[in-house]
C-alpha cells in the first residue's frame, strides 16, 4: 500500500454532491438502455456489432477524465465506492457470468 | 486476471448475462445479480472485490457499456489507460508505466482497442457453456465457428494458456520468434496451396 496517504477527501463534500458522476453520466447519455434493453435475452449479430462500433468510436470514459464515481453492492456485503479508493490505483473490469 | 498484488486494486463489476440461456437467463432483478456474483467469486476464488451492478447497468452504460472492458484509474481519480477487450498483458504494462510515474496521469496512449481474440477463444468456453445450449445457438448464428473455436480452443487449453492467456508481455524476441514462425508457416501454406495449380498448367 505504498501510496496511501490517509487522506479521505472529505466526506461532507460527498454528502453534498445529490447523484453519483457514473448516475448523471448515464443520465446524459445519447442513447441510455432500459433494463429490458440492456438485458438482452438473446445474444444477436447486433451486439456483435455494437461491440465493433463501440470499439471503433472508442466508446466511454476516455483517458485523462475523471472516472465517474459509483457506489455498488459489493460480494459479502457492504458498499464499495470509488472516490474512497482511488489509492493506491484501480483496476476496474466490467464482466458477465455467462 | 492477474495478480497484481497490493501495489494495485482489483475490483470486478458483474453486468448483465453475455451469452444469456435457460440456465443463466438475462436477469429480472438485483438479487440474481448478486447471487451470480457469489457464485463466480466462490467458484473461480476470486480475492478481490466483486461489486454488482443495478438492473438496468447505470454504471455500465455510464461507462461505455463494452462486453468485457478494464479501466485503470490514478491516484487522482482519472481514467489512466482503457483496455476495451481486457487484455492481461497490455493491462500488466499500463501499471507498471502508472506505478513508474508514481500512480498519476495516462500511460501507454491511454486506450487499447485490440480486440485481442486469442485469450477470448482460449478462456470463453466456460462462461460460454453455463447458458448451453442457447448461448451455443445465438452465438454460433451470429458468428459462425465461433462457438467451435471456443471449445477446440479450451480443449487445448494447456496448449494456447501460456501464449494467450500469460500475465506478462512477451518478451521482444520471442514476439520476433513468433513472428518469424507465422511468416514462415504462411509462406510454405501458400507455395503448397500454389503447388497443384502450377502443376496443372505445366
Amino acid at each position: 500500500m505504498a501510496y496511501r496517504t490517509g487522506e479521505r477527501n472529505g466526506d461532507e463534500r460527498d454528502a453534498v454532491q445529490a447523484r453519483p458522476q457514473a448516475a448523471e453520466r448515464f443520465a446524459a447519455l445519447d442513447r441510455p438502455m432500459d433494463a429490458a434493453a440492456y438485458n438482452y435475452e438473446h445474444f444477436r449479430l447486433t451486439h456483435v456489432g455494437g461491440e465493433a462500433r463501440k470499439t471503433v468510436r472508442r466508446t466511454g470514459v476516455a483517458p485523462g477524465e475523471p472516472a465517474p464515481d459509483f457506489e455498488l453492492p459489493r460480494v459479502g456485503g457492504g458498499t464499495w465506492r470509488l472516490a474512497h479508493e482511488v489509492n493506491p490505483p484501480v483496476l476496474l473490469r466490467f464482466g458477465s457470468y455467462s | 486476471m492477474a495478480h497484481f498484488g497490493e501495489r494495485v486494486q482489483m475490483v470486478d463489476v458483474l453486468v448483465r448475462q453475455g451469452h444469456p440461456g435457460p440456465a443463466v437467463p438475462a436477469y429480472e432483478d438485483e438479487a440474481q445479480k448478486l447471487a451470480d456474483a457469489q457464485r463466480y467469486k466462490e467458484d473461480d476464488g476470486i480475492p478481490w472485490t466483486v461489486l454488482v451492478d443495478d438492473l438496468q447497468g447505470t454504471v455500465h452504460q455510464a461507462y461505455g457499456a463494452l462486453a468485457d472492458p478494464t479501466y485503470l484509474i490514478d491516484v487522482d481519480g482519472r481514467v489512466a489507460f482503457y483496455g476495451m477487450w481486457t487484455h492481461v498483458p497490455t493491462l500488466f504494462e499500463a501499471v507498471e508505466a502508472l506505478l513508474a510515474r508514481g500512480g498519476r496521469g495516462v500511460v501507454r496512449g491511454g486506450v487499447d482497442r485490440r480486440a485481442h481474440l486469442a485469450a477470448a477463444v482460449t478462456n470463453g468456453w466456460p462462461a460460454l457453456r453455463r447458458g448451453l445450449p442457447q448461448s451455443a445457438v445465438d452465438l454460433e448464428t451470429s458468428v459462425p465457428l465461433s462457438v467451435a473455436a471456443a471449445w477446440l480452443g479450451y480443449q487445448l487449453r494447456p496448449l494456447l494458456a501460456p501464449l494467450t492467456l500469460r500475465e506478462r508481455p512477451l518478451p521482444p524476441a520471442a514476439k520476433a520468434a513468433l513472428g518469424a514462425a507465422a511468416a514462415v508457416g504462411t509462406l510454405l501454406a501458400a507455395r503448397r496451396a500454389l503447388r497443384p495449380a502450377a502443376a496443372a498448367r505445366a
